[in-house]
């Protein structure tokens, strides 16, 4: 999603994220997704998925990092992005040529009325919600609504992701959202899309490679906005309480960081602090909920920075985590609920995001000889694939 | 007293809703537009492998706002409206000695066969721009059958609806963009099954490996419709070769160079499209003629054209799609290639299938398309001019030079299996003798009535087998070789000293004869 009045192709202080934040990553998870590359004879590369803006800086460094490998045919073909209009798609696709490219509102193609829609798509291809209906006539308001059920599809059957890169640039809590926001569900989504095999076409056939037992998330999000409603407010509020209630510890170690115990005291105190706790709270406790659990041993990595405009500033944050299956699996458990083992890996990622700061990355703190470099490179990198 | 015929305008409202054959024509279509616009980058989007959405944008000159409502309604100072194409009632310079292909105005409807609904953004150097969503009405034809009072009125046909939208184009630059998101389920459903079969290969970036794809093929459907978009675009637009030898003795060396100085590239896909055509490396050769270049007349006006026509000896072309003669105006393709190379009623054989020819149109004809731009009146003067041409080039030149090197083949290949057959004859003999044994010709031919025995004279150090030539045996040309050497076996077996052993010898020669012939 692109933000047209920061120039991502040389901002030092996102590509400090990304250098030191994204990239050991992703290249720990190029190293740990080695023994499920393989189906029989055949290898397959890390599949990525991005809100990458126009200029694919970070599909760019993945690429010049060996990480996402390329194909001669089609340099990106394992990359899938997402961008708000037709005009940015087509000029990222001739920066990264093969990647395929999804248009409009990501939220709106993600979320429908049943949030089951899913569970109904079993053995189903897209070309068939295409086929003519019988009962319908041929008019704009059929079209529409049969391709915007074949585009959900095509995207939700395009996942499992190795490596999945949310840069929202906005709010994760737009205005105006109904709670628990549509961000938010449409997060739950792709964290059950995730839960799929993977079925790849190569060499003419098609491979199962099978469940990715794990995949590296990176999320961001704007602080705020200021105006959060009372519902969003206390939803946030209620995942600090719940863990300190259930780790007598963590209430410590919020006071030694923050100056207090209580969530509510720490929203009004420090807005931006209490956001960026209970954040990635949220999103660990919707993993786990989707059969899923953040690394304990790597924890979420925080990073936060912030932006100058003509009325103030205001923060972004970035998170950076890898993400495992539980075990079993949902399919093959007899409860659906998370396992001992998840809950106990929650209880520790809780712990060190309590414990761990966020790594506030200011101009002063920036090594920008080296970005500098490396940025310089990831541009030379896209002059070789432009189209 | 004579009395004037008009056509209704439902007639031309129902071309809008169907004119092309394919996909591939309807983008054609806005290519030319392009062309004709003077843009030197035309890049199509497919959406591909999802086709959702199609997006066609070139960096022409753009067209104004007010030209957009003319070429959409008409006006009172500009008759305008689908079909009134502005280009050819203004004198237009285009760049790089360019010709304007465009004649009627309705090719940016062509899309509408396939996406009813599409934004129209432009901009003109110096102009704020504009963007418009046209819509076409749903459900058409049956409004126009019924002559529905919503669409048809006296003065008029309407069609669909356009308006222009709010947007900040301060970014977009000059020239024309078509964002097609309306598709319709039935299209993207195609394409999407065809880019879903398990033998589908992805076009590659290389344009070079995307022709070998072709050539592989005996022919395009087993491509499916994502690879023959390709294909019939790429084929149909004004395009250059892979290179000067695409085509084997330079056949067009020179059309290529003037294509590529119109500075014209368009991209599907990323993929950068040339010609489909490269003939090279065919084990017999090619027979190749160019075209001189013809300056007629009928009935006083000017029919100009040149070009090429390629045999490819002893192999039928693949894909089948190459076979035949395409017709080109102004570089753009007519239709696809015409198998009947215009009706050529002579019956080559399989010879027709190694035929492939191009003819490029300076001046003419344009009189002789039908509307949809894919296919010629037959019985037009223009058409009958160059077909007269092209049978009298066929039948009198191209086909015989094929003949005669069919010939020469036939020839060469009979003297390989003479040889060889008498390579087999020699060995198998010599198998069953321990002595050297030396064969020799009898020279004769049938009409001196020679001795059409195989004489074998046997001697202390080897045996000598002397064969008459095979035009004495009375059997088919085909077993003549046979003939002789089964003659060859039964004079060696009867110099063998007891019955039991010459008909040993004569059963095991045949055998091993027969074995390896």
């Amino acid at each position: 999603m692109s933000n047209s009045t920061v120039s991502f192709k040389t901002d030092l202080l996102k590509h400090h994220v990304r250098y030191y934040g994204w990239l050991p990553f992703c290249k720990k998870r190029k190293e740990l997704a080695q023994p499920i590359l393989k189906c029989g004879r055949h290898q397959r590369s890390l599949r990525y998925f991005t809100f990458c803006a126009v200029s694919a800086m970070d599909v760019y460094m993945l690429n010049l990092e060996h990480v996402i490998s390329s194909d001669s045919n089609k340099p990106f073909k394992n990359v899938t992005f997402f961008d708000k209009n037709d005009d940015l798609v087509e000029e990222t696709k001739r920066g990264i040529p093969g990647a395929t490219g999804f248009t409009g509102d990501f939220t709106k193609l993600v979320l429908t009325d049943n949030d089951d829609a899913d569970e109904e798509w079993e053995g189903v291809k897209s070309s068939d919600l295409l086929d003519a209906p019988s009962d319908k006539p041929d008019d704009r308001h059929t079209r529409k609504e049969q391709v915007q059920t074949a585009k959900r599809f095509s995207l939700s059957m395009s996942f499992p992701y190795d490596i999945i890169n949310l840069d929202l640039e906005g709010y994760v809590f737009r205005p105006g959202d109904t709670f628990p926001g549509e961000m938010i569900r449409a997060l739950r989504h792709v964290f059950r899309w995730q839960r799929r095999s993977l079925r790849l076409g190569i060499d003419l056939k098609e491979k199962n490679f099978g469940y990715l037992n794990g995949f590296t998330l990176m999320f961001t999000t704007q602080v705020g906005p200021e105006n959060l409603t009372d519902e969003y407010l206390a939803a946030l509020r209620q995942i600090i309480d719940e863990n300190i209630e259930s780790d007598e510890q963590l209430a410590s170690i919020l006071e030694e960081r923050t100056g207090t115990k209580e969530a509510d005291k720490l929203q009004s105190q420090d807005f931006d602090e209490f956001f960026q706790i209970a954040i990635p709270k949220q999103l660990a406790k919707m993993l786990m909920e989707e059969d899923w659990c953040v690394d304990p041993n790597s924890g979420i990595r925080a990073f936060a920075f912030e932006r100058q405009y003509d009325g103030g500033s205001y923060r972004m944050l970035h998170f950076v985590m890898h993400v495992n299956r539980q075990q079993p699996i949902r399919d093959w458990r007899m409860s659906k609920d998370p396992t001992s083992e998840a809950r106990e890996q929650y209880g520790k990622v809780v712990r060190k995001i309590f414990d761990e700061p966020v790594d506030f990355v200011t101009d002063g703190s920036l090594d920008k000889q080296k970005l500098g470099e490396h940025i310089k490179r990831i541009h030379s990198r896209s002059k070789k694939y432009r189209v | 007293m004579e009395r004037k015929i008009r056509v209704g305008e439902k007639a031309l409202a129902h071309l809008s809703r169907g004119l092309y054959r394919s996909p591939a024509s309807a983008l054609r279509e806005l290519v030319s537009n392009a062309w004709d616009a003077n843009a030197t980058s035309v890049r199509i989007s497919t959406g591909y492998p999802n086709f959702y959405e199609i997006r066609v944008s070139d960096n022409g000159d753009g067209f104004s706002r007010r030209d957009f409502e003319t070429l959409m309604e008409g006006t009172r100072e500009e008759i305008g409206g689908i079909g009134n194409s502005l280009k050819r009632s203004r004198s237009v310079q285009l760049t790089n000695n360019r010709q304007i292909i465009g004649r009627l105005g309705i090719g940016m409807l062509g899309i509408s066969q396939f996406c009813p609904s599409f934004v129209v953004t432009s901009k003109v150097k110096g102009e704020r721009g504009f963007s418009a969503r046209v819509r076409l009405y749903d459900l058409l034809k049956q409004q126009l059958d019924s002559d529905s009072e919503e669409i048809v009125s006296p003065q008029a046909v309407d069609v669909g609806v356009y308006e222009f939208v709010d947007s900040d184009l301060s970014k977009v630059p000059v020239g024309t963009t078509i964002y097609a998101d309306d598709v319709h389920p039935t299209f993207i459903q195609s394409f999407q099954t065809s880019c879903s079969a398990p033998d589908f290969e992805e076009p590659s970036l290389d344009w070079s490996e995307n022709i070998q794809h072709f050539s592989r093929q005996r022919t395009l459907q087993e491509l499916g419709h994502y690879w023959r978009l390709i294909w019939e675009l790429s084929l149909a637009c004004p395009l250059p070769y892979v290179n000067s030898k695409a085509l084997p003795e330079g056949l067009v060396k020179q059309d290529n160079d003037r294509l590529r100085r119109y500075d014209f590239e368009v991209f599907l896909d990323n993929i950068k499209l040339a010609k489909p055509i490269h003939l090279c490396g065919n084990e017999h050769g090619y027979t190749c003629y160019a075209i001189p270049r013809q300056e007629k007349r009928t009935y006083g006006k000017p029919v100009c054209y040149h070009g090429y026509i390629a045999v490819q000896e002893g192999h039928q072309l693949q894909p089948d799609e190459l076979r035949g003669i395409l017709i080109r105006i102004k570089d753009v393709a007519i239709g696809y290639y015409d198998t009947s190379m215009l009706d050529y009623r002579y019956n080559e054989g399989p010879r027709s299938r190694w035929v492939t020819g191009e003819v490029f149109i300076s001046d003419g004809l344009e009189d002789a398309l039908n509307l949809d731009r894919e296919s010629f009146n037959r019985f037009h003067p223009e058409f009958r001019e160059l077909q007269n041409y092209l049978h009298e080039t066929l039948q009198h030149k191209i086909f015989r030079e094929v003949y005669k090197k069919l010939d020469q083949r036939s020839e060469m290949r009979k003297e390989v299996r003479k040889d060889y057959h008498a390579t087999i004859l020699r060995e198998v003999v010599q198998s069953s003798s321990e002595k050297k044994v030396r064969f020799k010709s009898i020279k004769g031919t049938a009409k001196d009535k020679p001795d059409r025995e195989v004489r074998v004279e046997g001697t202390d150090s080897g045996m000598t087998v002397a064969m008459p030539d095979v035009v004495v045996y009375k059997t088919k040309k085909s077993a003549r070789d046979l003939a002789r050497a089964i003659f060859a076996i039964y004079e060696i077996s009867q110099k063998k000293n007891s019955p039991t052993e010459r008909q040993r010898t004569f059963y095991d020669l045949i055998q091993k004869l027969l074995f390896r012939w």
